[in-house]
């Protein structure tokens, strides 16, 4: 895996395309994840699930390319980047790069991985040791692989001090006297000190300010043309990865949910998550119904995540079963509220004394959930039975949600929330979905919507936003 | 790459030179600063020499079996014939008066005032050696470093301007070269007048003639024991005109003489003791920090159960056991009891130091490290353990203050340092039954001494760690590393 010294001529790099992607298809996987889990497991001893940071993500990143991983904080993508790169074990898969697995590297091989890729961290203030001055930081990779001399050590460092445009007298300077985008800069050039040809970016700008942003962000540009490296770049400001990365993997609870050219992705997500993400940002694209297509409440916790789908809890598209097809719009927005009160009800009440109290036969928060059933469909169930007609739910749809209601009064919030997904849940709560291909150049979307028996997410969300506003 | 190769620039290779390039660039703020050390280490080489033999001597006799300690004795009582400018041979104050005049004093002088000539300039030069550390560093600092900024400045700078601080640290210098100078202090010697009275003799004038009698004999007539004619109080002469800057003990003995070589044993165990936890704790802490789990785990279990050691207990137990082996001996007893409150003192201070450890190892700079395969030993000596020094020094000159009193106490109640060796404890017990009378200064001198260093110690610690860390408030919670002991 080594590399020439003229990075230009180099098969791989990805000149004269100059950052698109018209050979794309035809590049060579330079790491490959396959199947890759991170589970953490808690140390102590009175819980339960482990937290499942990613879970199970195949994909390529291709020489020479930038792949943007994005997603809202939380989802993974960091531990995915990191366990990409070995500083975390991974639970379960593999990441294969040159036919090295990168998991179970040891001794010489795996000094090799460490020398062929690094990884530029978030926070610039905290990833520098700041009792060391910048010429010992730069240093320190090559004198833990003892490349060269001392005295070749020192030229090259003053080589990449000038090549991440800080200048050479800062090499006697300690990392408090710089700016947090100059700091960044160290911590490139330190990445850079081994020549490896693939980097790891961790949200590398989004701890600066905007107008430095743009100067690192040309920088690492830059330097990718000239070096011809492959980067992984961890983001969660979505322009800048449309602005930096070739293709984008867009990551929902340990999952990634759609992957495909960046350009292709930004002016027609297929997928419901990355259409819901992008139209967070405004102006992002020309849909006119899908502008206001809004991401409900959180993701939900990664020690707990849904069956199927992992986004069918906010999902603006998720399939319905047949049954209820003529339920309007609120009522599957009270349905799917009702699902969320459930679902954090029963995470909460891991707690022994709830358990004890539920095992009396003392639900005191039977009340609650009453309330919580009169805000969301305006009848009251604890009082009368309802009258017919009254609120937005179908009988047959009531009936259901009388059903999860009485179990939930008595405490059993898990089955409450079982029996209300069995009566409204669909293929999304009951499957994984698969990765499907979208598009002429490999692109590919985890949702049931891309096979014939539906809809497309598109037309779905289209087709609910045109109702609501009957 | 090959395009950048070539822009290196002049600068890049200027600033490139090693220490001793920029040192011959401009030798002369170096030159001064080592012609003065020449100077310093000329007055004193024959002292010095003597010092490290003598050492020498003592390990070669106390381990078993080896060499011939004879030959180094020899070596440096030759050593100790080099004249040293700061000697009891250049500025003598034992003498006696003749009737006429003093024989035998610097210049003639009265006995006290030839003492106080060559305690001041005792601290003098030991007041300049401090000079000429701190000179050479601010001289370092700008002449010859070549980062015009590094994060120590700021905490010497701060701690500069520490008065409780620089209190604590003029306190700490004052008993370190009392420690170190302790032979040259005292007016008379440990030989001379504690430990083989009946070997020496004095002169002294009688009131009509002059006359000489034994050491011992004199030290007779010379004995504090509470009521005024049997009392030799601080800053007076006895009957057999010897000066005794604090009084004499109850058996006659000088005080001053006392607490100087008493001052030096405490020092010793207290450095030795201290050194000895801190390295074992810093070493442990590094490795509970970085590993965790399973390490962190067992070092708790080890450390608990040597925290549960009855440590008294443990002390009276291998004092009794070890006296009269050879790593008993080991000056006077003072090795092994040093080595006791290592042993089981290391468990405190591991304890203060593991929680900053712990939150370096959080740091994003170690997983930087990591990233790029540095090695776990290297990892923590250059990104760990800088972050705990400042914690180490702050609880080590705590602990240290604990040690002497620990050591101070242990002698009190007879225990520790073998007996005639001077210890200040020793001191403070036998004056206890005279703390009310005329002879109050055998207890309370001692006592005072201990206290005032142990309060330094305390401060020096108080004033590095506000100097380290400035948002840190004077009265934090957390107790410093404990010194251990009785
Ligand atoms: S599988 Fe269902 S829930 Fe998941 S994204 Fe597709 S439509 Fe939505």
């Amino acid at each position: 895996m080594s590399r020439s010294d003229a990075p230009a001529g180099d098969g791989a790099a990805p000149d004269g395309t100059d950052g698109t992607d018209a050979d794309g298809a035809q590049r060579d996987p330079l790491v490959e994840v396959r199947n890759l889990k991170k589970y953490y497991e808690d140390d102590g001893f009175l819980t339960g699930d482990p937290v499942k940071a990613v879970d199970g993500v195949s994909f390529d990143i291709r020489k020479g390319e930038t792949l943007g991983l994005v997603g809202e904080s939380g989802c993974g993508k960091t531990t995915l980047g990191r366990t990409i790169l070995g500083l975390e074990s991974a639970t379960d898969g593999e990441v294969v790069s040159d036919g090295r697995e990168v998991a179970r590297l040891s001794g010489k091989q795996l000094r090799e991985w460490q020398r062929d890729a690094q990884m530029v961290f978030q926070d610039p203030e905290a990833s520098l040791n700041d009792r060391m001055t910048v010429g010992e930081i730069i240093r320190e990779p090559l004198d833990a692989h003892e490349q060269g001399t001392k005295a070749e050590r020192k030229e090259r460092v003053f080589e990449l001090i000038d090549l991440v445009g800080l200048n050479e007298e800062h090499y006697y300077r300690y990392p408090h006297q710089f700016s947090g985008g100059q700091r960044q800069r160290i911590g490139i050039a330190r990445a850079l000190a081994l020549e490896p040809e693939f980097m790891v970016l961790d949200e590398p700008v989004s701890a600066l300010d905007v107008s430095v942003q743009a100067r690192v962000i040309n920088l690492l540009e830059d330097l990718q043309d000239e070096l011809g490296l492959t980067y992984l770049f961890i983001a969660h400001d979505l322009s800048v990865v449309r602005h930096i990365a070739d293709r984008v993997a867009v990551m929902y609870l340990g999952d990634i949910v759609e992957l495909g050219d960046t350009e292709a992705v930004y002016n027609d997500p297929a997928h419901p998550y990355t259409v819901s993400l992008l139209s967070a940002i405004p102006g992002s694209h020309t849909g006119t119904d899908r502008d206001r297509v809004t991401l409900r409440g959180t993701p939900p916790s990664p020690r707990d995540p849904p069956q199927g789908c992992r986004f069918a809890t906010r999902c603006p598209a998720r399939v319905r079963p047949a049954a209820f097809a003529d339920l309007p719009e609120t009522a599957w927005d009270g349905i799917d509220a009702l699902d969320t009160v459930l679902r954090e009800r029963a995470s909460l009440e891991d707690g022994l004394t709830d358990r004890l109290r539920r095992s009396l036969g003392l639900a005191a928060d039977a009340n609650d959930i009453d309330e919580v059933v009169a805000d969301l469909f305006g009848w009251h169930p604890g009082e009368q039975s309802p009258q017919e007609g009254e609120g937005p739910l179908t009988s047959e749809a009531r009936a259901a949600v009388e059903d999860a209601v009485r179990f939930a009064r008595r405490g059993e919030d898990e089955e409450a929330a079982a029996v209300l997904r069995e009566a409204f849940g669909s293929v999304c709560n009951r499957e994984r979905p698969e990765a499907h291909v979208v598009d002429g150049d490999g692109r590919t979307s985890a949702c049931v919507r891309h096979t014939d028996e539906y809809d497309s997410p598109a037309a779905a969300i289209d087709e609910r936003y045109a109702r609501r506003d009957d | 790459m090959s395009s950048l190769t070539g822009s290196e620039s002049v600068l890049a290779e200027a600033d490139a030179d090693p220490l001793t390039d920029r040192l011959l660039a401009h030798p002369r703020p170096a030159v001064i600063w080592g012609g003065v050390a020449a100077l310093l280490l000329l007055v004193e080489a024959g002292a010095l020499a003597e010092v490290s033999l003598r050492l020498l001597a003592d390990l070669v006799g106390a381990l078993p079996g080896v060499g011939d300690a004879a030959s180094v004795a020899a070596l440096a009582d030759a050593a100790g014939g080099v004249p040293t400018l700061l000697s009891r041979e250049t500025i003598p104050n034992q003498g006696y008066w003749n009737g006429s005049a003093y024989v035998g004093t610097f210049l003639g002088l009265q006995p006290a005032w030839a003492w106080l000539i060559r305690v001041a300039l005792v601290y003098a030069y030991a007041f300049a050696c401090l000079l000429w550390v701190y000179v050479g560093f601010e001289w370092y600092r700008t002449h010859y470093r070549v980062a015009d900024w590094t994060p120590r400045d700021d905490t010497v700078d701060r701690l500069r301007g520490h008065r409780w601080g620089l209190f604590g640290l003029a306190v700490v210098f004052m008993f370190v070269t009392m420690a170190v100078f302790a032979p040259a202090l005292g007016p008379t010697t440990v030989d001379q007048n504690l430990a083989n009275p009946y070997s020496h003799q004095i002169s002294y004038w009688t009131g009509s003639e002059v006359a000489t009698s034994p050491v011992g004999d004199a030290n007779l007539g010379s004995r504090s024991q509470g009521n005024a004619q049997t009392n030799v109080g601080p800053w007076s002469y006895d009957d057999f005109g010897r000066f005794h800057p604090f009084g004499t003990l109850p058996s006659g003995k000088d005080l001053f003489t006392f607490i100087a070589a008493g001052s030096r044993i405490s020092l010793v165990i207290g450095l030795l003791s201290v050194g000895l936890s801190a390295g074992v704790a810093t070493v442990f802490a590094l490795l509970s920090a970085y590993y965790k789990g399973r390490v962190d785990d067992g070092l708790i279990l080890l450390s608990d159960s040597v925290m549960g050691m009855p440590q008294l207990l443990l002390l009276i137990m291998l004092s009794v056991v070890l006296a009269g082996t050879w790593i008993g001996n080991l000056y006077s007893g003072a090795f092994v009891l040093a080595l006791i409150f290592a042993g089981t003192g290391w468990p405190y201070m591991w304890r203060s130091l593991r929680g900053p450890a712990l939150q370096v190892s959080e740091q994003e700079w170690v997983d930087a490290a990591r990233s790029f395969g540095q090695t776990p030993g290297t990892i923590m000596r250059k990104h760990m353990l800088p972050y705990i020094t400042g914690y180490l020094l702050i609880y080590g000159s705590m602990t240290l203050g604990g040690a002497i009193i620990a050591i101070a106490g242990l002698s009190f109640l007879g225990l520790g340092v073998d007996p005639p060796t001077p210890e200040w404890g020793r001191a403070v017990n036998a004056g206890q039954e005279y703390v009310t009378t005329a002879s109050w200064h055998i207890s309370l001198i001692p006592g005072a001494l201990i206290t005032l260093v142990v309060t330094g110690f305390n401060a020096m610690g108080d004033g590095i760690r506000d100097a380290i860390d400035p948002e840190s408030d004077s009265a934090e919670g957390e107790a410093g590393g404990r010194g251990g002991g009785a």
